[in-house]
């Protein structure tokens, strides 16, 4: 209850105050589709109602609400309401919006006029863009375009491969993911040589950027008349859903309220979708002209000159020559036929092979490579050419196509054609399309899709295993610290070895005779010992059988020196300090030769 | 006992011989041109014997050529999860696929390539047998001195090297449990799982999406890496391993 009275008491605080009323742009300038906010504040007073603004033409207004603030500073309590329009148009151009009134108390009170400038579209489309582009906007998930890349051309005939240029446009954001190549409508039209791997670029189309999907390939018609070149795509298209997340717009305009977060926020919505050509161009199918057709013509339409001819120039009568003719050009390859050597009576030939080399993905343009056999009918130094016909579609009219002509010489006698069998017709060729592996005769064995890893056993058994392993491991280490009496034998053995050498070599710089012999005798000793198996002390003359004389020399030297007290002069010592080294050398090889 | 043991495997002999039989009579059917009813007998056979790869191959071919490219592609793709290194059901699974226009991911690096090479079930032998090995080469590496050990310690080695392989291969096909292919034409994904939920768009058959939970008769599903998630029917999606186990 305090707080209600409090709230009153500010309010008519408030209310002693003077009233302001301003109204304000957040920018003077905004592109055309899209809008500023204007606030219309009102400090110390309570409006009756909402401002209302003047209608401009063209210009969109949109209230945005209202708030209210509340400041006190100084003990001063001020009250502001502030109303929020958005303000915009979609024609660029110079805008005065006229003074704004607001009624408080039972007076008006009103603003200062603003301006607003509102420039050009920032999506606009660039000046000079294809008209075409400009009517056709594509649809939410894209459209089909369809043109014939000979310009002003709205005809076709029977047979005749057309070059045209299809485009598939999808918005620029959207996953594509195409079902199928682009397909006539109908029957009149059939599509051949389509790109298999179709160019992607982007294009603004009427301000918005597409994804542009291009093949070429090359329009046929089944029949005359006049037609629809009508076409058709399947595929999958995977767009944002503009409307899920955006809030609701301000001008009800699309252009307005639809911000760049909004946008990216915006969930995937995803459709099977068929694209077909809209407002399909209509293409004039027109008979072949019979007047004028040359009796060689096989239906090739398009544009064909000879590029090299290849004819022996000595021949025989009745026996088979290779010709070989190379024709470049574009158009319906495949029903261009071999050219004939003319003049055609004067010759038999037989059908041969040919190979067709295209210049463009269309297969439309190319050189096609003949080769087949002729025979010579009658003799003498005729000027042969090839020759063939083909109708230009352009001029509407048949061609009789002659190469340069060249001598030949022909020998042998006249012959009939009907003296030569005919050639044996070629199969025709399969089908060069992809075809299931055949099927699995063999059942086989039974599998599983549960490998073992998914067993209950087998983590337990892998652990199991690694573990058995670090436990052997750790079981030998642990063994092999244990004392080994034979190792330590050795390194005792080895350790009084070393003293014994070290006392002779004591013994001999004193020129201690004595000392000498003895840890000489004694060092002896114990390398035989070791390797036969006794005790040092053990070691006889008797046990010397096979051992190097000059470890006898030093036992016996020993005890006699120990016997006699025989003084040995140092020059002697050092002589048989040599002698005891070689011996104890000797001594270890022969160990070690033993061990291994 | 021993009666019980020739009993089984006499049933196993015939029931073996049954399925021969019908496989080549669903073969036969094939051959015919009669496709719908190879399928259903090839589909009877895996039902009844578990999965044969010559089956899997053949039904596949056989949906193939009924234009039920979804159904094909699942069955190529579940012959491929025993044997992944298939010729022939590569090959098949390529035609299935550009068929309804299904390009496959590219192709990840060469180590990931060499992992997917061999399948769960050849890298848990791989894992299984090395394991077994390492107890007998701490045992020689023990019983054995000097340079006798460099030979054992390079067993081992290669033998520890082998078995961090097959779990890295383990590890690189764990996934395979959550594929899924979508055989509806197309398949609607639903923003919650039941049938009159909005829908948030279709994914074409034959698609490979990633399966999560299933609840009420529906699996979220994820495909294109994430940006399209949402529930989908379990009549229109299947799981390229039948007995897929849950995380």
């Amino acid at each position: 209850m305090k707080k209600v009275i409090s709230i009153l008491w500010l309010f008519l605080i408030a209310s002693l105050h003077g009233v302001e009323v301003t109204a304000e742009l957040s920018a003077d300038t905004v592109p055309a589709g899209q809008g500023v906010i204007l606030q219309v504040t009102v400090e110390g007073g309570s409006p009756q109602g909402p401002p209302v603004l003047p209608a401009v033409k063209d210009l969109i207004v949109n209230s945005r609400g209202a708030s209210q603030q509340m400041r006190m500073i100084n003990g001063d309590v001020t009250r502001s309401i502030v109303f929020s329009f958005v303000v915009g148009s979609n024609q660029a151009g110079n805008y005065e919006i006229p003074a704004i009134t607001v009624r408080i108390a039972g007076k008006d009170y009103a603003t200062q006029p603003l301006k607003l400038k509102v420039g050009a579209s920032p999506n606009a489309a660039p000046a000079g863009m294809d008209e075409e582009k400009k009517t056709e906007t594509p649809g939410k998930y894209g459209h089909l375009g369809f043109r014939m890349v000979a310009k002003d051309r709205k005809h076709v005939y029977p047979g005749e491969i057309a070059p045209v240029k299809i485009q598939a446009y999808f918005p620029i954001d959207a996953q594509v993911s195409l079902r199928s190549m682009p397909r006539p409508e109908g029957s009149a039209f059939t599509l051949h040589n389509l790109s298999e791997e179709p160019s992607q670029s982007t294009e603004v189309i009427n301000g918005q950027r597409f994804l542009v999907v291009t093949w070429f390939g090359g329009l046929s018609a089944t029949k005359a008349g006049v037609y629809p070149a009508s076409l058709r795509i399947t595929g999958t298209v995977a767009v944002r859903d503009d409307t899920a997340q955006r809030r609701p717009s301000a001008f009800n305009d699309p252009l307005f309220g639809r911000s760049l977060l909004n946008n990216f926020f915006a969930p995937m919505v995803q459709k099977d979708v068929e694209l077909t050509t809209e407002n399909p161009l209509s293409i004039e199918v027109r008979e072949l002209p019979k007047d004028g057709r040359p009796g060689d013509f096989t239906g090739a339409i398009g544009e064909f000159e000879f590029q090299s001819v290849n004819i022996p120039n000595s021949l025989k009568t009745g026996e088979p020559c290779q010709i070989e003719t190379v024709v470049k050009g574009s158009g319906n390859f495949a029903l261009l036929s071999a050219p004939q050597p003319l003049p055609n009576g004067d010759w038999k030939t037989y059908r041969g092979s040919d190979d067709f080399v295209p210049t463009d993905v269309a297969s439309f343009g190319g050189t096609k490579t003949f080769r087949y056999n002729a025979i010579p009918l009658l003799p003498g130094e005729p000027e042969v050419a090839l020759g063939f016909s083909y109708f230009d579609p352009e001029k509407g009219e048949y061609r009789e196509i002659k190469s340069s002509t060249g001598k030949i010489v022909i020998t042998g006698e006249v012959v009939k054609s009907t003296d030569f069998a005919e050639a044996k017709q070629p199969k025709n060729p399969q089908p060069d399309v992809p075809q299931l592996a055949p099927l699995a005769k063999d059942l086989g064995a039974v599998t599983s899709y549960e490998p073992l890893s998914a067993a209950r056993w087998f983590t337990p058994v892998v652990v199991g295993c690694g573990l058995l392993s670090l436990a052997i491991l750790g079981t030998g280490w642990w063994k092999s610290r244990e004392v080994d009496p034979a190792k330590e034998v050795r390194k005792a053995h080895e350790l009084a070895l070393r003293e014994a050498v070290e006392a002779a070599d004591k013994a001999v710089s004193q020129g201690d005779a004595a000392a000498f012999f003895l840890s000489a005798k004694s060092a002896v000793q114990l390398g035989i010992a070791e390797r036969v198996g006794i005790k040092p002390e053990a070691v006889t003359l008797a046990d010397l059988d096979g051992e190097d004389e000059a470890i006898a020399d030093i036992l016996v030297e020993a005890d006699r020196v120990d016997y006699s007290g025989e003084m040995a002069s140092t020059k002697d010592l050092m002589t048989w300090k040599s002698k005891l080294e070689e011996s104890l050398v000797n001594l270890e090889t022969k160990r070690k030769q033993q061990a291994a | 006992m021993k009666t019980i043991k020739l009993i089984t495997l006499g049933f196993l002999l015939l029931g073996g011989l049954v399925q021969g039989a019908d496989f080549k009579q669903a073969n036969a059917a094939y051959a015919a041109g009669k496709y719908s009813e190879a399928a259903k007998s090839y589909e009877e056979i895996l039902k009844a014997d578990g999965p044969h790869i010559s089956v899997l191959r053949n039904v596949g071919s056989a949906y193939y050529q009924m234009g039920e490219n979804g159904k094909a592609i699942l069955a190529f793709e579940r012959a491929l999860v025993l044997t992944p290194r298939d010729p022939d059901l590569l090959a098949n699974l390529k035609l299935a696929q550009d068929q309804v226009a299904v390009y496959p991911v590219a192709e990840g690096s060469a180590w990931q390539s060499f992992l997917e090479r061999y399948s769960t079930r050849a890298w848990s032998k791989i894992a299984l047998v090395t394991a077994m090995l390492l107890p007998f080469a701490a045992l020689a590496w023990c019983f054995r001195k000097g340079k006798e050990r460099i030979g054992i310690g390079m067993f081992a080695a290669a033998n520890l090297t082998m078995l961090a392989l097959a779990f890295a291969g383990l590890d690189a096909r764990s996934g395979e449990y959550k594929r899924g292919i979508i055989i509806g034409k197309p398949a609607t994904v639903r923003i919650s799982p039941f049938e009159k939920a909005d829908d948030r768009g279709t994914l074409g058959e034959g698609r490979e999406v990633t399966l999560g939970q299933e609840t009420s008769g529906y699996f979220w599903v994820t495909a294109d890496g994430g940006r399209q998630e949402g529930w989908v029917a379990a009549d229109e999606v299947v799981p390229v391993v039948p007995e897929r186990k849950m995380n």
